[in-house]
């Protein structure tokens, strides 16, 4: 998701950002993102929260590092 | 009838015809060599998914973005052949990796030997069970012993009787 675009997207309709995700076979079939699309939809945000530090972790950054990027790509 | 209603359709039909088969033709002409080059390229395959993963000279180097997202993992081989793994992402955002080392022909008979001639080790525990076992059967055999043979006088050792 390295386009701008789609992340503006995503900010302002989250829900059928994710709704249009959930549609794509495609991306359905990654592991990561099929459990992740389970957890929000059990509102597991603990899960959800250990899924990101994880994925963070293996990237050899931390979340704070992450959200901060996003932010900066964001403009903000 | 007016004189030019004698025209008929037909003297401009074949001008008409044989223009729109002219044309037709050369256009047939014209769209031919196209389809001949096309017909001389190969026909479009389906491109062969192929294996994720590079030959690497130490596995620290490899990073998360050497693995793919689409679940089928990717192979990493030592270059010295000394061992391969297979890195996945697991659905819980972390990477799995499965290692395998070769093991040698040589090496496979040692090995086998080594195994038959092991030393079979029980815990500590298997064996205290074992002996609380043993001691137990012995109290019940010698019970039995003394109910076949009341009148038998037990010997003690060193006694001159």
């Amino acid at each position: 998701m390295n386009n701008p675009l789609q992340i503006m997207q995503m900010v302002k309709n989250p829900q059928a950002f994710i709704q249009n995700m959930m549609n794509n076979n495609q991306i359905m079939q990654n592991p990561i993102i099929n459990n992740a699309m389970q957890m929000y939809q059990k509102g597991d945000m603990e899960g959800l929260n250990k899924l990101a530090e994880n994925m963070c972790k293996e990237n050899n950054t931390t979340m704070e590092q992450m959200k901060n990027q996003i932010m900066k790509q964001l403009g903000m | 009838m007016l004189p030019y209603q004698n025209y008929s359709m037909n003297n401009y039909a074949p001008f008409q015809q044989q223009g729109f088969q002219n044309g037709y033709q050369q256009m047939q002409q014209n769209v031919n060599p196209y389809l001949d080059r096309m017909n001389q390229v190969q026909p479009m395959q389906q491109p062969v998914p192929g294996l994720a993963g590079k030959i690497v000279e130490d596995f620290g180097t490899i990073t998360a973005n050497d693995v793919p997202m689409d679940g089928n993992g990717a192979i990493f081989v030592k270059r010295d052949g000394s061992e391969i793994q297979i890195r996945n992402w697991s659905a819980n955002g972390t990477i799995a990796t499965s290692r395998f080392k070769p093991v040698l022909e040589d090496q496979a008979g040692k090995l086998s030997n080594e195994l038959v001639n092991a030393p079979v080790r029980l815990s500590d525990d298997v064996v205290a069970m074992l002996q609380e076992n043993f001691s137990g059967i012995n109290e019940r055999l010698d019970k039995l012993e003394r109910a076949i043979k009341p009148s038998t006088k037990r010997k003690e050792p060193g006694s001159d009787e």
